[in-house]
């Protein structure tokens, strides 16, 4: 349609006018919607995302917070977007400049800044049409085998916007800097900075403003989270803004060249740059705040007291002398649990402190991983058995009936969250030889089983190869001692 | 400057003998150059050198901790950043008719992928000289050529200007391989520097993209 087609304006042609700006954004839209890039780039993005994303989250054992534990909580799900967003919107962002069209869009009745908001409002639709659909397929996926809880949502939000923010930081580049190396230097500038940023979760000396990042999987998803407590979404909910600073910093520094719209248009434009950039720093400054509780990290000016209450759940229990307790959502370890710890019970049986009965606990962020405690009377070996190597299927794994019985002897020896005495090591090596765990095996089992020194390896075969009442008889006159620490490694018969 | 005045005849209005053998002699020269200006050369070097620029800071400050596999995840992805560098660089500004103005036009295009193939392997490799470089130049020279390769055929596929797709879905797998170990010598960034398997799939990868990109040239889009 030229301008010479369009009729003419009634008399009263001021209703009309507006009439016709309200239906403009709209048939902008809907032609940048189909004069997209991203439909193109959909399968590429999408094979990723099966690739990384879906195969990681159904590989592992069936609870929420392990099949998202890859992709949300180590954000790979961002990693298999973002590079090829941020690439293709810098691509829509410097269409203009392709096509040598700059000097004629800007003369026409739709303020510039109109016109780019369009593109990328079309270009995020699709983007964020696709990210729905490939996470909620993959969430199917696992409803179809979690018994338990439900979906993180939280970390979804986080994920689609840091999606999102990769498109707006592209859109910004492709319009204010064209040519033809942008497209290539967004889309790898992007992949580095997720890479790295992934790589600052894992360095343990990293500070909290490092939460901010939207692929730091530190503190984010253990385990038992989901389980027990709900998901903290305090992380999320700061990455949300963090994000939600991003673009409309992107969005607004669109508006401020020259020709971009009227004066008025462009100090809104401004006012939503400063808006953006507030925000950014206030996300920052609320992840410096962060600090990791036994539950998750918490910001406290984000923290809803409601996500620390424990979820309600009947345990599921076996009914042999010493009963075996474990969350539902851990129902089909209970057999290979009770297994593991058969052994062990049956070593330490009628000893001072041996466990009447063995319960799961949830793990915590703030304690060793795999630390398990005999607690109470009648004593409670209380074992938390989401922080150990959860096997799929769940019988027949070797390391993860050994970590189990680990776990229950360290405790009962009174080793506690350490490595504990030289006489408590080799104490707890001779009764996991006795259980079935040899000494060659024990080594680096989990963190409390390193390679013993030679006088603790001596002193374990030495015990170790005690006939069963004699051992007995010593651990029964000696076990107070032993766990209060009192007893060198000479003492030991 | 049109190309009438490139090389107006000295002295006169009609060609002389002389003035045609300087035009001939001097013809490949400036030719080149014109070419070279028309892809954007000059700033895919600047671009290039600020990618050994970076992987020189990336290694010299411990942007990646550790002597394991992830330490050769950030060689890896500007090693795809300088491959889609030289992949965008074949798009041609005048489209199809450049198709017909001449038979020089699959040299210059080779000279321009093969150039700046050799340009960013030196130059990521200086970027790299003695900072402990897993794999070293080695791997640098391989990973380059590989996905060198790969971006040329993307060009070939979906046009000079988006070409730097084919590079990049290549080194996010890559990453995934790198982290997994995989021995398929496909994804060569994840074998060892010595891994003849590895180095032919780059080497295939590299004669496919630098024959396509000669005798083809990067896809003319039609339209957006």
């Amino acid at each position: 349609m030229t301008a010479a087609m369009v009729p003419a304006a009634p008399a009263s042609g001021r209703p009309r006018a507006r009439r016709l700006s309200r239906a403009i954004p709209g048939r902008l839209l809907r032609l940048e919607l189909r004069r997209n890039i991203v439909p193109w780039l959909l399968p590429l993005i999408v094979a990723l995302f099966w690739f990384d994303s879906f195969r990681g989250s159904l590989g592992g054992p069936p609870l929420w917070s392990v099949r998202t534990f890859l992709s949300l909580g180590q954000g790979h799900v961002v990693i298999d977007f973002g590079p090829l967003v941020a690439g293709a919107t810098a691509w829509a962002g410097s269409r203009d400049f392709r096509s040598r069209t700059t000097d004629l869009v800007t003369v026409t009745p739709v303020p510039r800044w109109a016109g780019r908001l369009a593109a990328w409002a079309a270009t995020i639709c699709w983007i964020e049409a696709a990210f729905g659909a490939c996470v909620g397929v993959m969430y199917w996926a696992d409803a179809r085998q979690v018994a338990w809880g439900g979906p993180p949502l939280w970390p979804v939000a986080a994920a689609a916007a840091a999606v999102a923010a990769f498109a707006a930081l592209g859109f910004a580049l492709g319009t204010l800097l064209p040519s033809r190396f942008t497209a290539p230097l967004a889309a790898f500038g992007a992949f580095i900075a997720l890479v790295l940023s992934s790589h600052a979760g894992f360095d343990p000396h990293s500070t909290s403003y490092a939460q901010i990042l939207p692929v730091n999987g530190q503190g984010l998803i253990k385990f038992d989270t989901g389980v027990f407590y709900p998901f903290q979404p305090d992380v999320s909910i700061a990455r949300l803004i963090f994000c939600g600073g991003l673009i409309l910093t992107a969005l607004g520094a669109l508006g401020l060249p020259p020709g971009s719209g009227g004066r008025t248009l462009r100090r809104v434009a401004a006012a939503v740059t400063v808006a953006g950039l507030a925000a950014v720093a206030t996300a920052v400054g609320l992840a410096g705040t962060a600090r990791l509780e036994a539950h998750g990290i918490v910001i406290p000016a984000l923290h809803d007291a409601a996500s620390d209450r424990p979820i309600p759940y009947t345990p599921v229990c076996t009914s042999a002398a010493i009963p075996v307790c474990v969350h539902p959502a851990y129902r089909q370890y209970l057999p290979a649990v009770t297994e593991a710890l058969s052994p062990v019970l049956a070593e330490v049986s009628g000893l001072p402190g041996a466990p009447a009965r063995v319960t799961q606990v949830p793990s915590s962020y703030l304690e060793p991983q795999g630390a398990a405690s005999i607690t109470g009377s009648p004593p409670v070996l209380r074992l938390p058995i989401g922080d150990l190597g959860l096997p799929l299927p769940a019988t027949d794994d070797a390391i993860f009936e050994q970590q189990v019985r680990l776990a229950a002897v360290h405790a009962f020896v009174g080793a506690g969250g350490g490595l504990g005495s030289p006489a408590q090591q080799a104490v707890q090596a001779a009764l996991l030889t006795r259980a079935g765990v040899p000494l060659s095996a024990q080594v680096g089992l989990t963190i409390f089983s390193q390679t013993p020194a030679a006088p603790v390896r001596a002193a374990a075969e030495r015990l170790a190869a005690l006939s069963p009442a004699a051992r007995h008889a010593w651990l029964a006159a000696h076990l107070a001692a032993l766990r209060a620490g009192h007893i060198a490694l000479e003492q030991l018969p | 400057m049109t190309a009438a005045d490139a090389h107006r005849p000295p002295g006169g209005t009609g060609t002389t003998q002389a003035g045609r053998a300087s035009l001939t002699r001097s013809r490949p020269g400036r030719l080149l150059l014109l070419h070279v200006a028309s892809r954007r050369v000059p700033a895919a070097l600047a671009v290039l050198a600020a990618c050994g620029v970076l992987l020189r800071l990336g290694l010299q400050w411990h942007w990646i901790n550790g002597n394991g596999p992830p330490a050769a995840e950030l060689p890896v992805m500007i090693e795809g950043a300088a491959a889609a560098v030289i992949a965008v660089v074949t798009g041609s500004p005048f489209g199809e008719p450049e198709r017909a103005t001449g038979r020089w036009l699959p040299y210059l295009r080779l000279a321009d992928a093969l150039g700046l193939t050799l340009a960013s392997a030196a130059v990521l490799a200086a970027g790299a000289a003695a900072a402990g470089l897993p794999g070293g130049t080695l791997a640098i020279a391989r990973n380059v050529a590989g996905l060198a390769g790969l971006g040329l055929l993307s060009s070939a596929v979906l046009g000079g200007l988006l070409a730097w797709i084919g590079p990049i879905a290549y080194a996010v797998v890559a990453e995934f391989a790198i982290i997994e170990a995989w021995t398929t010598p496909w994804m060569w960034p994840a074998r060892p520097p010595h891994d003849w398997g590895a180095a032919l799939c780059a080497g295939l990868a590299l004669a496919a993209g630098l024959l396509v990109a000669a005798l083809r040239g990067a896809r003319d889009p039609a339209h957006e």
